[in-house]
């Protein structure tokens, strides 16, 4: 019997679970995949299910167990920010009370409901959880480490080290000075979902100029030299009520938040480019100011922040620090991983593990739910699906490429499930880039959203400098970078600039579906170690086309969870125009299936996001 | 009771499919599985062989260098509520010497579903002993040509089986093979029941310990068909066990394990001893009664033999099983 430790995040949002065998991870799920709501924030009972399942042990083998905040530690927030903001936090106080008071200091009474067992718990700080989240998995032996999230405890951005088997916080700054709480607020004041909608954002932001960039920074938070930052909290309202901005935010923006599911304008696309501007530029200036304070060469990222992979393509171009590596996920779920390691290190004194030959611990992202074409086979079956077998030979690699190459689009439900919110070609929805109607098609009729969200290249990463300007590694689709010059092409201006379809459906590049407004791209890189599978796909498509890359989208419908089960990949297959599908070793064609109008019952199922 | 109506859930509580439908048994484990499945004792794991039991070795031809029980039953063999290691084959496994024991049992099943399992395997296998993992409801189970089951959405499915019908000879004639698919059970053949369906559903919904106090005031007998030697299923599940014991070429024991209102002592045991005894002394089979072993304790202890609302074996109840089993086993496997 090994050791065994369980990390946990839960309660506020991404509720999550992961397990470490004698230091090494060897499974992470969230909670949200299970139970299909999205961003599911109850108590993980089915990801610590999984857990265990992968580790095959039953709660009284565990070592330990570690949530990964300090429930103390954030009612000393609650109280403390209510009371200076009394009288006008009554409604924030009352809140935060019902949601914190409700259920995190039961976490132990939770754990003992469901595995009946009694093992040491360890509450770690949150802070401290992104920061191992970023470091402890990471390929370095040192490095710095950089978590900017909305708010945990006190701490919404810290500064701190890694070396060896420990992690300390040098700096922070607190509550109620928030990065994430003012980028949310911009999600909001957008009409996008809060904890969700910030992908959105960062998407729409390269429609738009930064011309709300200096109001900001004028009026709304101060910045520093060293990156540190001071709000000005009268254009706020989170300390107070129920919503992140007031009413003089909205008069300073000239009005009100914009209606979710209502008509984009350019004032959006502007406040979107804006905040993104003044993100970056925090970001840079922190990740300096850490290079100065640390002089390490080596950076790690976590929080939900550390999700802005432009923010983080900028640092990486400014060459602040030699390598950058960031915990795939960066948001809350990943904490589940940083506490495990928190406990297994700090409590239960073991040495840290040294990374895989892959790089790094996380294996890919690759250490959710697995299912054998036993499985597969034994649920085809049971709902009585017409199947294929695909060549044993190359796993169907070819014949795959062959149905890209005629601008199928392929749900592909491959190996183990990613961890973190990127589909990584484990539960992937694949195109080809070459061709322009493949964004529009993906977004339309197979994602059901918005007409001007990117998509996302996967490419081999032998071949990665052919495309695009980078000299590093992206294996977790973590970076933005700028797709090269001599595969750009230029439109025709656009006349009418608030026309989004327009500005969408021009081509770009020679890659047009995954060449976003601005000629970047949120790169993927792939190795045959790593996912030998989607490694095969690229390489026969590259040796098809000349191409080796495709577009990856997350296998899901707006507001879904992304799919865990091949119940849940075979449900969404019917319920879009996907053109195939491939369930492990086993492949299912449209053209097999009785023409019936598309299902849109998922609308009611998952509320819009 | 009728167990037509006797719900089985396939598994809501976990992200995976547990069975598959089988054209002999109707249904079956899905192999080389890994599932844990939330329950109120803390969870368990499941994990299955390449052949689709609840079996952590290999089913191979020929022994390796231990000797072999094969062990048949229902769930309470399987071991639903228990993890794989800590199932009284598991024990009897840990508490005999250079033995491996393999463990076919299979969830909802009847004897007739198990004696089919052997015959698929005995004759395959090498082994020293079988143990029939006898749970005295599968007397039930094996007059009945379905079950009911709740499929992943908690709606009603009816899962056929197998059955054996007898001749007026004796004979066993194997019926409904190959046996059809699981169908979605519609109002026709859902309830046919009334209002004792009703009731027990309610008394049900209340807790276990409001149905203990309603099955003691009741003096609730829940097995009739031991009662005489001529009722018609127990004369079946006669012939079933009289054709495995002669079939199997090694020592079987039958070992009967109760239903918890027999180990709390609020059912009589006594008519299910008296008809296994008649067996054992007719055909010369080795009956062990598993509740000699569970009387040997307190009524507090051997209320904790069951999970408060699932009545399958705690893993304390598999331990004092395995551990009394081994000692029966151990000079049967010491003679061969």
């Amino acid at each position: 019997m090994g050791r065994y430790v369980l990390g946990v995040s839960a309660f506020y949002h991404d509720s999550a679970a992961a397990i470490l065998k004698n230091g090494k991870i060897i499974a992470a799920a969230q909670e949200e995949r299970f139970t299909r709501k999205k961003h599911d924030a109850r108590f993980p009972t089915n990801a610590i299910n999984y857990c265990l399942e992968e580790a095959e042990i039953d709660g009284s083998d565990l070592s330990a167990i570690a949530f990964y905040d300090d429930p103390a530690l954030t009612a000393d927030r609650i109280i403390r920010s209510s009371i200076a903001f009394a009288p006008s936090s009554q409604t924030h106080f009352i809140k935060a009370v019902k949601s914190f008071f409700g259920v995190k200091p039961y976490f132990r009474n939770y754990i003992e409901k469901m595995l009946k067992c009694d093992v040491p718990i360890f509450h770690a700080r949150h802070h401290y959880s992104h920061a191992a989240s970023a470091f402890y998995p990471s390929p370095f032996e040192e490095a710095a480490i950089l978590c900017v999230d909305g708010v945990g405890e006190w701490a919404t951005t810290s500064l701190g080290l890694g070396k060896g088997d420990k992690v300390n916080i040098l700096k922070d700054i607190r509550y109620p000075h928030s990065l994430g709480l003012l980028y949310s607020s911009f999600t909001y004041y957008c009409g996008f979902r809060v904890n969700s909608g910030e992908y959105k954002l960062m998407g729409l932001a390269p429609y738009g100029k930064p011309v709300y960039a200096d109001k900001i920074k004028s009026n709304l938070i101060d910045i520093k030299a060293d990156g540190s930052f001071r709000l000005n909290l009268d254009y706020f309202d989170y300390q107070n009520g129920l919503t992140l901005t007031s009413n003089r935010f909205h008069q300073l923006f000239g009005g009100s938040p914009r209606l979710p599911e209502s008509r984009i304008t350019r004032k959006e696309m502007d406040l979107a480019a804006s905040i993104q501007v003044v993100t970056e530029e925090i970001m840079i200036k922190l990740a300096r100011y850490l290079r100065k304070l640390t002089d390490l060469r080596n950076l790690c990222m976590a929080g939900g922040v550390a999700l802005n992979c432009v923010a983080n393509g900028k640092i990486l171009q400014e060459g602040i620090f030699d390598e950058i590596w960031i915990q795939p996920a960066a948001g809350d779920a990943g904490c589940a991983i940083g506490a495990a390691y928190l406990a297994d290190i700090e409590m239960l004194g073991s040495k840290r593990v040294a990374p895989l030959n892959t790089g790094d611990m996380q294996s890919g992202s690759f250490i959710g739910p697995e299912f054998s074409e036993y499985e597969i086979e034994a649920f085809l079956k049971r709902v009585g699906a017409p199947y294929h077998k695909l060549d044993p030979a190359d796993d169907g690699a070819s014949e795959i490429a062959k149905l890209l190459n005629e601008k199928k689009i392929v749900g592909m439900f491959s190996g183990r499930m990613e961890f973190g919110p990127r589909a990584l070609g484990g539960r992937s929805i694949l195109g080809d880039p070459r061709s322009a109607e493949t964004q529009s098609r993906m977004n339309l009729k197979i994602k059901f959203r918005e007409s001007f969200r990117p998509f996302a290249p996967i490419v081999l990463k032998s071949r990665a400098k052919d495309f695009f300007e980078i000299d590093s590694d992206s294996p977790y689709m973590l970076l933005v970078v700028p797709v090269r010059e001599d595969h750009r092409l230029y439109p025709e201006p656009i006349l009418d600039s608030e026309d989004m379809l327009q500005i969408v459906n021009s081509v770009r590049s020679d890659v047009p579906a995954i060449t976003h407004v601005d000629y970047s791209a949120r790169i993927q890189t792939v190795t045959e170690d790593v996912n030998p599978r989607m490694y095969s796909i690229l390489k026969a498509f590259d040796e098809l086309t000349g191409c080796p890359l495709l577009v990856n989208s997350s296998f899901n419908v707006r507001s879904e969870p992304i799919v865990c089960t091949p119940e849940d990949a075979f449900r969404c297959f019917l319920r879009t125009e996907i053109d195939v599908l491939v369930l492990g070793d086993h492949i299912l064609y449209r053209s097999d299936f009785p023409k019936t109008e598309i299902d849109e019952s998922w609308k009611k199922e998952f509320e819009l996001d | 009771m009728n167990h037509e109506h006797v719900t089985v859930q396939e598994n809501k509580t976990s992200h995976r499919q547990l069975f598959q439908y089988d054209p002999v048994l109707g249904y079956k484990y899905l192999p080389s599985l890994k599932m844990r499945v939330a329950h109120e004792g803390g969870g368990y794991l499941i994990k299955t062989n390449q052949e689709g039991f609840r079996c952590n070795i290999e089913v191979t031809t020929q022994k390796q260098k231990r000797k072999r029980i094969l062990v048949f039953g229902d769930s309470y063999t399987a071991g639903d509520g228990v993890s794989n290691g800590k199932r009284y084959s598991d024990v009897l496994e840990q508490n005999l010497q250079d033995v491996e024991v393999l463990n076919f049992g299979l969830s909802g099943s009847g004897t007739d579903q198990q004696f089919l399992i052997f015959q698929q395997y005995s004759m395959k296998i090498e082994h020293d002993a079988i143990v029939i993992g006898l749970q005295v409801e599968n007397i039930q189970r094996n007059t009945v040509k379905n079950r009911m089951w709740s499929d992943r959405d908690g709606q009603p499915l009816l899962v056929p089986k197998p059955w054996f019908e007898m001749s007026a000879q004796g004979d066993l004639k194997l019926m409904g093979v190959p046996v059809p698919a699981p169908y979605k059970a519609d109002s026709k053949n859902v309830s046919k029941e009334g209002h004792f369906a009703i009731l027990r559903n309610l008394v049900n919904m209340l807790g276990s310990d409001f149905k203990n106090i309603v099955q003691k005031l009741t003096r609730y007998q829940p097995l009739p068909d031991y009662n005489s030697a001529h009722n018609s299923s127990w004369q079946l599940m006669k012939s079933i066990l009289t054709q495995w014991i002669a079939d199997a070429k090694v020592p079987v024991i039958i070992a009967v394990i109760p239903v918890y209102q027999y180990v709390q002592s609020s059912a009589r045991y006594s008519n299910i001893r008296k008809r296994f005894d008649e067996f054992s002394k007719s055909s010369g089979a080795t009956v062990f009664h598993v509740i000699d072993e569970l009387w040997k304790y307190p009524i507090d202890i051997r209320k904790t033999f069951r999970f408060q609302n699932d009545s399958h074996l705690t893993p304390l109840a598999h331990k004092v099983i395995g551990e009394a089993l081994s000692k029966e086993l151990a000079p049967i496997m010491e003679e061969n």
